[in-house]
């Protein structure tokens, strides 16, 4: 059995390398337009680069979706490596087209079977349901198994965001709200929870205090746990070691999980944000 | 990159000049690409024009930056389906036609002379007008007609390619130039067409090449700064039609289909039936499909069907016009609430919250930050209960919130609570700071009741100083004031008496516990100007490193300064 199952996911998942590695999943990597200049952004342990772009140039940031030929040529690589069944697990088709480009690339392969889900997810809400499904597949699991897996974890996964500034959010053209919701005429670091493919706004505050109380309050009505990770887009490392250390008691592990997210997500929540991905526990 | 004379007359070119000419005209239109995009002010985010131009003809100069083509047609063909496969919107897919219909009329010619220009440039102008389903005029294709009109003129008289290229660029430059004229959007908006001034950009960066000058400078040349370009705002009414026109057909969508005998008189005409904006171009192997429609499933499922599909963009054109606006940072969300047609219409929220405050700022403050009714009024002119009531009673919800903001409204707030018919319920805010932090706490997805606690937990976390002047002379909490002192309050008690109003804001600082605080926000009352409220949150940074300072206008009239700790 072992092998024939393979996972592929997107450059939006932000799943650590070492994690990648470990499971052996594929990411389709996405690009990432500044503004003349072209990067193609899979998996990378730094993101550096990015942030510090962003933080000192007008620049802003677009991303484009693959071509579906990419993603057919990812496929072939996993059925060139023995992969009977691979598993497609991409990001929200409400706020981007890869699902939709990887479903039509799906259609064309030969020699597999893709079965590609919408998870209703973005960053690590994706890699969440992915590392769930490749743990599944490590002891086994069978195809049907794993289907439902990906039904319950995809419903259970939230993805907290709290954005220093609004202004990647509504610039980004991506949330139908954002412009309603975040101009105001005073600074708000607004709090986003996406769920189920929806981006809603779920607090707004003025300082980082009363921003990581709300989020940690937010996480609490949400526990127990069965994922939890720390998000954050070049933030203050004290406001991530704060937010971590706060969420430790919700964490189903020692501590959460820290990632640094990246460029695709990470364009859209702006630097300075941070958040968590979590996927809230169940029977599975 | 090759360099010509210049000087001398040129009788033909060949396919080597040609991919010279394409080059210059890339390079040509990068340079101008900013200039170009800037023309595209109709707020119909459609995409950039002079980007969308210079990536259609950065994809033609792919086809052919490593070929080495002597036969100018089959150069040309080579263009027109590099500039066909990287088409990217309206103004793209049209500069790939004209392309296509440039080299169709070269007819696999060896070479290109003079009198092979009108026909190639007549194909040129037809193959663009029939990839539109309806052709408008004031675009690009008037300034392509014109230019194909000048070249039949030209050849009559001259035989030299550069002298009719010359003259193309210039019958070109004066059809941009009347494109205001006939199209009453441009007029309106005082803009020339986009599209037409990147096909001008093009046809000049060709001449460039065949004078020998240069395309690399960075310098504007004389032809393109003539056109005193004005750059403003679309009008307000020009903006409500585009609302208008884009509900109607909410989705841009973008594709292409690769196919066998694919029958593109058929696919323009499905496609046509099904939205609008319809651009459908191509041969029979590859077709560009650009539509905007209201669901884009249809279109998509009809390509799949026709043959296989490749870069599927779909694009939300209402979201797109959203983040327009909200870009538009001189204009204020508060004021497209009160034109009303612009806001997109939104359901009434559940609860409706209804601020007092006095000011223009401070009212904007509060609207922007959602709340639907404002009632004028603030520590020296109470509004009554009948005021607190009306705005209770115009607001579209059931149930209602009420900030009085000010402890001498709670009283007239509650009472307007009980006397209305709706669930009202007030939370005693008593500053505007407090109120601002209650309507940031507030969420529509919670109860009344819930609401109530949450935002009053919220009002009581930030601290509120206030600066006036003295009304009269009074001895308090050990402070002795003479009428007309600057003085300052915490949380509503006297702190404070000082020589100047800045001297206030300082010692109030100095009175609070800053430890947990982060941000101090000044809000700049009624005579006083943001120069001088920036040069005090300047100073007051320089003693408060750690500490954020927001400058923000209020219009509060009696109080200078009114600031919120948190």
């Amino acid at each position: 059995m072992g092998g024939h199952i393979r996972i592929v996911t997107d450059g939006v998942a932000d799943i650590p390398p070492h994690l990648i590695e470990q499971f052996k999943i594929k990411v389709v990597p996405i690009y990432l337009l500044m503004g003349q200049t072209s990067h193609l952004v899979g998996v990378s342990a730094n993101y550096g680069w990015f942030y510090r772009q962003l933080l000192t140039s007008d620049v802003m940031p677009k991303t484009a979706a693959p071509a579906p030929a990419e993603f057919l040529q990812a496929y072939q690589a996993l059925v060139a490596e023995g992969a009977r069944d691979i598993i497609g697990l991409f990001a929200s088709a409400n706020v981007s087209s890869l699902y939709s480009h990887a479903m039509l690339a799906a259609q064309q392969l030969t020699g597999a079977t893709v079965h590609v889900f919408d998870t209703g997810q973005v960053s690590m809400g994706i890699g969440w349901v992915a590392l769930m499904v490749a743990e599944a597949v490590a002891r086994d699991a069978s195809l049907d198994e794993i289907k439902a897996l990906i039904m319950q974890s995809c419903a259970r996964a939230t993805v907290l965001g709290m954005l220093d500034s609004p202004e990647y959010l509504r610039r980004s053209g991506r949330v139908s709200w954002a412009a309603a919701k975040l101009v105001s005429l005073l600074q708000i670091k607004p709090m986003i929870a996406f769920a189920a493919g929806e981006a809603q706004l779920i607090g707004r505050v003025r300082t980082h205090q009363r921003a990581l109380q709300h989020m940690v309050d937010t996480v609490m009505t949400m526990a127990p746990l069965q994922k939890l990770a720390v998000l954050h887009a070049h933030a203050d490392p004290a406001v991530i070691t704060r937010l971590s250390e706060a969420l430790a008691p919700y964490a189903p592990d020692p501590s959460p999980l820290l990632v640094e997210v990246g460029p695709i997500f990470g364009a859209h929540v702006g630097p300075g944000a941070v958040g968590v991905a979590l996927v809230r526990a169940g029977d599975l | 990159m090759g360099e010509r004379g210049g000087s001398e007359s040129v009788y033909s070119l060949d396919g080597h000049d040609l991919k010279f000419m394409v080059a210059a005209a890339l390079s040509w239109l990068r340079q101008h690409q900013a200039e170009i995009n800037a023309l595209n002010v109709f707020p119909v985010p459609d995409g950039d024009t002079g980007t969308n131009m210079m990536l259609t003809m950065t994809s033609a100069w792919s086809e052919i930056a490593d070929v080495e083509e002597e036969n100018v047609g089959r150069l040309a063909s080579k263009v027109a389906h590099g500039a066909l496969m990287g088409a990217r919107g309206n103004s793209g897919v049209i500069l790939s036609q004209i392309l296509r219909g440039f080299a169709r009329g070269l007819d696999s010619k060896g070479y290109m002379s003079a009198a092979d220009m009108p026909v190639a440039l007549n194909e040129a102008r037809d193959t663009a007008y029939k990839g539109v389903v309806k052709p408008v005029e004031g675009t690009i294709l008037t300034v392509m007609r014109e230019v194909a009109e000048e070249s039949a003129l030209a050849v009559q008289e001259t035989e030299d390619l550069q002298c009719v290229f010359e003259r193309l660029v210039q019958r070109a430059k004066s059809a941009v130039a009347r494109t205001p004229q006939l199209l009453p959007v441009l007029r309106q908006a005082g803009v020339v067409d986009s599209g037409g001034q990147g096909l001008f950009v093009v046809l000049e960066g060709m001449l460039r090449y065949m004078k020998g000058l240069s395309v690399e400078e960075i310098e504007r040349p004389t032809a393109s700064a003539t056109l005193a370009i004005q750059v403003h705002e679309a009008p307000h009414d020009l903006m409500t039609e585009a609302l208008h026109f884009d509900s109607n057909y909410p989705y841009d969508v973008q594709f292409i289909v690769a196919g066998h005998a694919l029958d593109v008189a058929g696919m323009r005409a499905t496609i046509e039936a099904m939205g609008d904006s319809a651009l459908v171009v191509g041969d029979p192997q590859t077709v560009k499909v650009h539509v905007h429609v209201l669901d884009p499933g249809i279109p998509i499922s009809y390509g799949a069907k026709c043959g296989s599909l490749r870069d599927v963009v779909v694009e939300d054109m209402q979201t797109q016009y959203e983040a327009y606006i909200a870009g538009r940072e001189a204009v204020p969300a508060s004021t497209f609430a009160h034109a009303g047609v612009l806001m997109p219409v939104e359901e009434p929220p559940n609860i409706a919250v209804v601020a007092v405050a006095a000011g223009d700022g401070l009212q904007k403050v509060f609207r922007s930050l959602g709340a639907t009714g404002i009632v004028e009024g603030g520590q020296t002119m109470n509004p009554s209960t009948a005021q607190i009531l009306a705005a209770i009673d115009q607001s579209l919800s059931d149930s209602v919130i009420i900030l009085p903001n000010n402890k001498n409204i709670l009283l007239a707030a509650q009472q307007a609570a009980e006397v209305s018919q709706k669930h009202v319920a007030v939370v005693p805010t008593r500053s505007i700071p407090q109120g601002v932090s209650a309507l940031l706490a507030l969420d529509q997805q919670a109860t009344l009741d819930g609401n109530v606690a949450a935002m009053l937990r919220a009002a009581k976390e930030v601290i509120t100083g206030e600066v006036t002047w003295a009304t009269r002379d009074v001895a308090l909490n050990g402070i002795d004031v003479r009428e007309g002192d600057a003085i300052g309050l915490l949380d509503g008690d006297l702190v404070v008496d000082a020589e100047s109003f800045g001297e206030v804001v300082d010692w109030l600082l100095a009175e609070v516990e800053l430890e947990d605080c982060e941000l101090v926000t000044l809000y700049y009352g009624e005579g006083m100007d943001a120069a001088q409220a920036e040069a005090l949150a300047e100073r007051l940074s320089e003693i408060y490193p750690d500490l954020e300072f927001e400058v923000v206008e209020g219009g509060q009239p009696h109080y200078p300064y009114i600031i919120s700790i948190e």
